[in-house]
């Protein structure tokens, strides 16, 4: 394996007040984890010109040639929002005095805060010529931007002389992913989240989760598996992880918790959903992590009288009838006398009594109401014809294109 | 054998030119032999191993698809009376088909290695239908026969080889690891090492429970070749790997030692062994471990990637590392040929 460090030479800003020589060389560098390298194998065969020459440069054939892994060095890593910064820090005593009461601090400072990073905040009671002190530090990188890494180091030499030095170091955190978010509002009152991920950092990332925390409100369900007897398959298949500039879907359910539901058919404006929390995995297990900010949801705007489905099939026979459970919502701020019709369509034909009356609906309450229907068209078909009128107000509601349900034939066509 | 490659390839021109064939001749219509083509292909292959990619390119091109009339036997019935088939090494076909993909043409580098491919898998199935090689009903004898079976079945895997690391090389990490496990159904008995290689190409991505999926078939396939997983070393080795991305450098370290029990002169285990020393902190002993392999070993030691992480302890140890790498480039000069790659050394 290769090291891979970053040494501070192109990076130093030096700040010292006094053009001073210290006894004390301090020396910074940044660890990631090492990469493997790839040696490219020339290979020969037992009766070519190579192998009767004593040591032959090139490899038998007969050894697997294989990409050997042993180390890679690509100089400069970025780094980005949600790694871990690692650093090895050390003191050096270049003198040939022995020095006294060394402290050494180290600081991260970004453009709104800045963090001790320091193992230990004691002094070392002395330090002999050639040895030193040395440190690893590690922080989780929650900001974009501009980073300087502040190294400080006090001492006192043998003859009592207190002396003192810092050194800057700046690095650049970049932003690993893109993300973009879809809401969907389906005909009952679940909400679909379509989270799309980007990866535009250089180099493959492996995902090892992807998840929604939902807010108070909902429970949710992720789309993202498709279970079998024993395991779930992901459903990005044999891709596992994705290559730079690459893009991924992931889905997600969300369905209001039962103390909310009744709410739900009247929520209006923003409400919040929840969150997505990203873990994944670069080059030998190098982890990331991100959550976004709350996200947030525009509800659709319901009008005074809400209709919605608790219960509708995906498939129905042709002319058979089926039932659906409708819910009426009143969405409005007045109580509601409603009376519901139905007309048939081309293809929808409704069971019951038109025409009936539903009761007094209060504000922002709901009722439930089983309906039978049949249809005489194959195909997907979409269910309309409902009207609410509010006797109090002679007003009427039209309810079209409420939902789709799929029409099949279930028996074979006679032979002509 | 002292590595100066670019001496052997000059001489590998005079040689060519005692040949007819040498500086100043190309365009000219030429005569081969075997000796002369094994002369082209170490010259070729020499260069390749000095990254000196595009000279390559421009000697390989008089040759053209490798396949001239002039380049078979059947050319030169008075030299080589009766002799049938190409002159060309395998090894060299194999060499001219890797050529492109170190010039940013890997998808050329495909295509050469499929044909070489299919050509070879038609030799093997005349072979294993009872004709000889070329498909004509030749009577071959039972040895020559299972001879050249044995033959084309490691060209073939030889070509799969390649196949898999171009892809590797294109980052197509999917199909370079079905061509990887495509490569298992012909040569079992390499199954460990192969095995254990895709593992670490999962490592590499960053899927890790794939990668600890893959080591446990390894220590399946040990177990069933009748060794003992804790003393085999590519097991020992995938398991300081798997530490190594769990942040854990304690027990890394005392799995690439455990390997240097097994295999004192392990080259890649001493220098990881002093590389997690480095990430534990531990910067004078990681320095003491790798300067003494150095200075006991330099044949086997003076090897590029461990002088690298000598070089950039160096610059972290001290204010003197110049003096230091300077003395690293005196051991170096004395001991390697005019093919080391000095930018390892960090001087500039």
């Amino acid at each position: 394996m290769q090291v891979k460090g970053q040494s501070s030479a192109a990076d130093r800003m030096d700040v010292n007040q006094a053009k001073q020589e210290h006894l004390l060389a301090l020396k910074v560098m940044r660890l990631t984890k090492p990469t493997l390298f790839t040696n490219m194998p020339v290979t020969c065969e037992d009766r070519d010109l190579p192998v009767e020459s004593a040591t032959c440069p090139f490899e038998s054939q007969t050894v697997p040639v294989m990409r050997k892994m042993h180390s890679h060095h690509s100089p400069y890593r970025n780094i980005f929002l949600g790694e871990t910064f690692s650093s090895y820090i050390s003191v050096h005593n270049d003198s040939s005095q022995v020095v006294k009461d060394i402290l050494v601090k180290a600081d991260l400072q970004t453009s709104s805060q800045r963090l001790n990073l320091s193992a230990s905040n004691s002094a070392v009671s002395e330090l002999k010529p050639e040895s030193c002190i040395d440190d690893v530090i590690h922080h989780e990188v929650k900001e974009i931007g501009t980073h300087i890494l502040v190294c400080a180091v006090s001492y006192t030499t043998q003859t009592g002389e207190k002396l003192y030095f810092r050194k800057f170091f700046k690095f650049q955190v970049l932003k690993p992913l893109d993300v973009k978010t879809k809401f969907y509002n389906a005909e009952t009152d679940e909400v679909f989240l379509e989270a799309q991920i980007q990866n535009i950092t250089t180099s493959p990332m492996f995902m090892e989760k992807v998840s929604l925390e939902p807010s108070m409100m909902y429970n949710v369900t992720e789309l993202n598996a498709v279970s079998s007897a024993d395991e779930s398959e992901s459903t990005f298949g044999k891709m596992s992880y994705l290559q730079p500039l690459d893009t991924r879907q992931y889905l997600y359910c969300l369905k209001p918790k039962p103390e909310f539901a009744e709410k739900a058919g009247v929520i209006k404006g923003v409400t919040v959903i929840g969150k997505l929390d990203i873990v994944w995995k670069t080059n030998l297990g190098e982890r990331g992590r991100l959550q976004t900010s709350q996200l947030q949801r525009m509800a659709p705007g319901y009008g005074d009288v809400r209709l919605s489905l608790e219960f509708i099939p995906d498939t129905v026979n042709l002319e058979e009838p089926f039932d659906i459970t409708c819910k009426i919502t009143n969405c409005s701020e007045r109580t509601m006398d409603l009376v519901l019709e139905m007309c048939n369509t081309r293809s929808v034909h409704w069971c019951g009594v038109s025409g009936r009356q539903l009761g007094k609906l209060s504000p922002s309450a709901s009722l439930s109401i089983p309906l039978r229907l049949l249809s005489s068209v194959q195909g997907l078909q979409s269910i309309s014809g409902l009207r609410l009128t509010d006797t109090f107000l002679k007003r009427t509601y039209e309810y079209d294109d409420i939902a789709q349900v799929c029409v099949v034939c279930p028996y074979t066509s006679p032979e002509s | 054998s002292t590595k100066n490659w670019r001496a052997s390839v000059d001489l590998t021109g005079r040689l060519l030119t005692a040949h007819g064939q040498g500086y100043g001749k190309s365009g000219q219509p030429t005569g081969h032999t075997t000796d002369s083509l094994q002369l082209w292909f170490v010259r070729l292959a020499l260069l390749v191993k000095l990254n000196l990619f595009q000279n390559a390119e421009l000697e390989f091109e008089p040759f053209g698809n490798l396949d001239h009339p002039n380049l078979y036997y059947e050319y030169y019935p008075t030299v080589y009376p009766g002799r049938r088939g190409s002159m060309v090494p395998f090894s060299m076909r194999v060499l001219h088909a890797e050529l492109p993909q170190y010039l940013q043409k890997p998808q050329d580098t495909l295509d050469r290695l499929h044909r070489i491919k299919s050509v070879s898998q038609k030799i093997l199935s005349n072979l294993q239908e009872g004709l000889a090689e070329d498909g004509s009903m030749m009577n071959l004898t039972q040895d020559n026969r299972l001879a050249s079976i044995q033959l084309w079945r490691s060209r073939l895997s030889r070509v799969m080889y390649s196949m898999a690391n171009c892809l590797l090389m294109m980052k197509d990490y999917v199909l370079a690891v079905e061509t990887y496990h495509s490569i298992i159904e012909y040569e079992p008995e390499q199954s460990v090492q192969l095995l254990s290689g895709i593992g670490r190409i999962f490592l590499q991505i960053g899927d890790i429970r794939t990668a600890e999926k893959y080591f446990q078939d390894v220590e399946k396939a040990c177990q069933s070749k009748g060794k003992t997983p804790n003393e085999d070393t590519s097991v020992l080795m995938n398991r300081a790997f798997v530490y190594l991305s769990q942040n854990n450098y304690a027990d890394a370290h005392v799995c690439f030692s455990s390997v240097l029990k097994l295999d004192p002169k392990n080259p890649v285990a001493n220098n990881n062994a002093a590389v997690c020393l480095l990430y534990l902190g531990r910067l004078k002993e990681s320095l003491g471990q790798l300067e003494s392999l150095v200075h006991k070993d330099p044949a086997l030691y003076l090897h590029e990637s461990v002088l690298f992480n000598l070089t950039t302890m160096y610059e972290l140890e001290s204010s003197r590392s110049t003096q230091k790498k300077q003395a690293l480039l005196e051991a170096t000069a004395c001991r390697e040929g005019d093919s080391f790659n000095i930018q390892c050394l960090k001087l500039v």
